[in-house]
């Protein structure tokens, strides 16, 4: 069980559930996760990059059949962070 | 954590952890494989608990296990690459390692190895034809709603 530690970052709740996306995956494409939050292009870039800046998110840029997919996916840092915040969720609620 | 150094009130603590689940919800809802893949897997795999069982000295039973044993490769495979063209990467390592998941593994496998010791013994088709059956609900019912479960015991 992760040690439990409130995540203001985390915490806002486009951030949240984009976290709570990730976690299950081992990546997931811009494109789902916008159409996934119901949010848009420039909304979810926001966000993630806060979530990257804070070495929360990892990018990854591959080439397919000529487009460019931006893949996204939690760090260990992030993965350890985000169960942090859940886990201190859960004791404030008790 | 005590009550005086909690950041959040009780109320919004308990919104953000509904809000998790919705998510979680989401991304069970687009990881889970389609009815028809769930079926031909299952299928397939109750067919190999059977061949497997009376396929001793019998090349038409043995082709079939194999044969059984490719289709449930496929739909695998199948279920990935659908993901994958989705924009989605599963997690292969921990994708059902929790108490549930490991339990219907060792079920299925221990009806696998029953089916072909009890046909050893008494010759009758009965007992595989049985394990096949149950195989093939217990496989279906995991990757139906396995996910699900696997939230439910993180949550």
């Amino acid at each position: 069980m992760a040690n439990a530690c409130f995540d203001e970052l985390i915490h806002a709740p486009n951030r949240l559930k984009i976290c709570a996306l990730l976690a299950p995956v081992a990546s997931l494409e811009f494109v789902t996760l916008c159409e996934q939050l119901g949010v848009s292009d420039s909304v979810l870039s926001k966000h993630i990059k806060s979530l990257v800046d804070a070495d929360y998110v990892v990018i990854n840029k591959k080439t397919s059949d000529g487009r460019q997919r931006t893949w996204l996916s939690l760090s260990s840092r992030g993965r350890k962070a985000f169960a942090g915040h859940v886990e201190a969720l859960r004791e404030i609620v008790g | 954590m005590n009550k005086a150094e909690h950041p959040i009130t009780t109320d919004a603590a308990r919104a953000a952890l509904a809000s998790l689940a919705a998510a979680s919800n989401i991304a069970v809802n687009s990881m889970r494989p389609p009815l028809w893949l769930i079926l031909l897997c299952a299928i397939a795999l109750g067919i190999k608990t059977v061949a497997m069982g009376v396929m001793i000295n019998d090349t038409l039973w043995t082709s079939i296990q194999w044969g059984s044993y490719f289709v449930c490769c496929c739909c695998i495979a199948a279920w990935i690459i659908r993901l994958r063209i989705k924009g989605i990467t599963l997690k292969v390592v921990d994708v059902n390692i929790t108490r549930s998941g490991i339990m219907s593994a060792l079920l299925i496998c221990t009806l696998l190895v029953l089916s072909r010791v009890i046909y050893l013994q008494t010759g009758s088709l009965f007992f595989p034809c049985i394990a096949g059956t149950l195989n093939t609900l217990i496989l279906t019912y995991s990757l139906h709603f396995g996910l699900r479960w696997n939230v439910k015991e993180k949550n």
